[in-house]
């Protein structure tokens, strides 16, 4: 059936294009029945198949009502008639009630191209193979494409023999594909119990939660689905005013390479000549840089240094931050003579904030994504990767995602500058999977080095994969009139460390460190 | 005793407007859908039927146009419940929608005020 448009699928379809990747075209060539749900289509590899039987399982509370009716409301106004059969579960009365106050919720489909009937008296008296018969003349009589069976565990409960239930999933299943009516049944979870009607039907997914500590964060998974190349694992997702929003891990997407071929002569500036000197002109474009070092020490500064050189040449900027208010950080700026508001107000410059609180990485990487996409910007700073890092539920799973991320960014053309924190004093405590310096291509260490009873900032460039650098130390100053870098340290060694000592002398002849 | 008859797929609201209503003092019967409805309508006319809308096999706007067209039914007065914004157009002369969720109070009211007390 041809996807029809309807007054409401603006509404609908708001924030569709949050998915940082492509849509994925379905495998197979049969109807392809979209959910609608922000998300969810890439994680099915498309969307759902016409006429299949769909198991959606997970514990009360998961979300499996709201997702259902809200494909439900979304095949409304693809142009479906669509029918919600509910067995022992919450009334209709209560259930639109509840609707009521998301947005997908359309008054005016309820009885016209929604229907709302209850199997329960059918299932009572006469069996699965009564409820069978209810639900063959009901499709018969009002010809829906999408069913929504509410309240499986009667059936389930009700039938007497697992041989039962498996030959009414089986009759099912042919009926509604013969119908054409795609149809999603609801059931709590069955856990690890194998359950007949997992084999039978042409996808599983399950609304789960998971736990660390006092946290709980939403999870979709497909465990099967037929005819369709889904996304393996876990996805967070969460429940809006909008209903389900769902979100891909971006790791487990396949890559789509559509950056172009690397440019390691074109390079960005910090509009900070010293520094640039120290990078070789600056960074390449579309590369990721890290600045490292503790708190205090002027990442932030530099990073807006680094947005500032942008503005003024007329590149739009992006800084996403977990720290600073955007008032604060501009005034913080003002103070040692780096003046964004103008480029704030003109929309050069634009400042996303996310308080550290639970965050949910996927979802900031959406929003960064898009955040990016949407300026067009060329300059991307986000201020404090490691507190977005150990906002992640898992923390395994960080070093396949900032390499997904930073290739996402890369694809959207921009150049990204992270800032990492490391600790005052001693060593990084960090594991070096979760540090956001080990997936990127420059990294520069910026570092307290304690002299003559007094802190010297310093600044090195460690690592810078695509070009020669000055690997020499410098120090920084910070002052109202800004950020002066100075020859620097002569004499001691281990100033990397935190720890300085005197050097062994280099040979008269020797070039040294800048050669 | 005046007979009402209770219409709906789902069992807890059938079992709600019972209780309800014989406390009122009222004899009810029940049925789960228009088409079940309509049979026991025709053996044994109540003086009031209170339907759904949205139900299996026959709805209850169907329901109510098959008593407006039979003989000796018409004059049954039909209240229609529904949960759906949009009150349907209702052919017969006595027949009124009301909008669920619905109180007991409420319930108990218009059906006085159609067919008076038990």
């Amino acid at each position: 059936m041809p996807e029809r448009t309807s007054k409401n699928e603006n509404a609908m379809n708001q924030d569709d294009n949050h998915s940082t990747g492509q849509p994925r075209q379905p495998a197979a060539s049969d109807g392809n029945v979209t959910t609608g749900v922000t998300g969810l289509d890439e994680i099915l590899g498309g969307g759902l198949v016409e006429g299949g039987l769909y198991l959606i399982e997970g514990m009360a509370g998961a979300g499996k009502t709201i997702l259902s009716s809200q494909i439900g409301f979304h095949r409304v106004a693809q142009g479906d008639m669509v029918l919600y059969i509910t067995l022992i579960a919450e009334s209709h009365t209560k259930l639109l009630s509840h609707l009521r106050g998301l947005s997908f919720y359309n008054a005016d489909a309820i009885s016209d191209r929604m229907l709302f009937v209850s199997g329960y008296h059918e299932l009572m008296r006469d069996g699965l193979s009564g409820f069978l018969a209810l639900i063959a003349s009901t499709i018969k009589s009002s010809r829906p494409r999408f069913m929504v069976i509410d309240g499986f565990r009667s059936a389930r409960e009700f039938s007497s023999t697992e041989l039962e239930l498996s030959q009414f999933i089986h009759e099912l299943s042919a009926f509604v594909s013969a119908a054409r009516c795609t149809t999603l049944i609801l059931a709590p979870l069955s856990g690890n119990e194998p359950h007949p009607e997992h084999t039978l039907v042409d996808g599983l997914i399950e609304l789960n939660r998971y736990n660390t500590g006092m946290r709980r964060a939403r999870e979709i998974e497909v465990h099967k689905l037929r005819a369709r190349n889904h996304l393996l694992g876990k996805h967070f997702f969460k429940i809006t005013e909008a209903g389900l929003v769902t979100f891909p891990r971006i790791e487990a997407s396949p890559a789509n390479d559509q950056s172009p071929p690397p440019d390691f002569k074109s390079k960005l500036a910090f509009a900070f000549p010293d520094f640039d000197q120290m990078l070789g002109g600056g960074v390449v474009r579309g590369s990721t840089t890290t600045l490292v070092g503790p708190s205090g020490i002027g990442k932030t500064l530099l990073s807006l240094k680094f947005l500032q050189a942008g503005a003024d040449r007329g590149e739009r900027c992006v800084y996403f931050g977990l720290y600073e208010s955007p008032e604060r950080l501009l005034a913080k700026a003002q103070s040692v003579g780096i003046d964004l508001t103008p480029a704030v107000q003109d929309g050069r410059l634009t400042i996303h904030w996310h308080p550290a609180v639970e965050l949910a990485i996927d979802e900031l990487a959406v929003e960064l994504v898009n955040a990016v996409k949407s300026a067009q910007a060329s300059r991307l700073v986000v201020d404090g990767i490691d507190g977005l890092l150990q906002s992640a539920n898992r923390t395994e799973r960080v070093g396949l995602f900032l390499n997904a991320l930073t290739h996402r960014l890369r694809d959207a053309g921009v150049t990204t500058l992270l800032t990492e924190e490391l600790p005052l004093c001693g060593d990084s405590t960090l594991p070096a999977t979760l540090r956001a310096s080990a997936m990127t291509e420059n990294i520069v260490l910026m570092r307290y080095v304690e002299a003559n009873s007094a802190l010297y900032r310093m600044v090195s460039v460690v690592k810078q994969r695509e070009g020669p650098h000055d690997s020499a130390i410098r120090r920084l100053t910070i002052d109202s009139r800004g950020l002066h870098l100075s020859e620097g340290f002569i004499g001691p060694t281990g100033l990397l460390s935190g720890h300085p000592s005197p050097a062994p002398a280099l040979s008269v002849s020797d070039p040294g460190a800048r050669a | 005793m005046k007979k009402i008859l209770v219409v709906d797929d789902e069992f807890d609201i059938l079992t709600t407007w019972r209780l309800v209503l014989e406390m009122e003092g009222y004899e009810v019967s029940t049925a789960s859908n228009g088409r079940s409805a309509l049979d026991f309508v025709r053996a044994n006319p109540p003086a009031l039927v209170i339907t759904d809308w949205m139900m299996p096999h026959m709805d209850g706007v169907e329901l109510i146009r098959n008593l407006a067209a039979s003989d000796g039914l018409a004059n049954v007065p039909v209240i229609l419940m529904s949960a759906a914004a949009n009150a349907p157009a209702l052919e017969h002369p006595h027949a009124q929608f009301r909008r669920k969720p619905l109180s007991i109070d409420d319930l108990i009211e218009t059906v006085k005020g159609l067919i008076g007390p038990a």
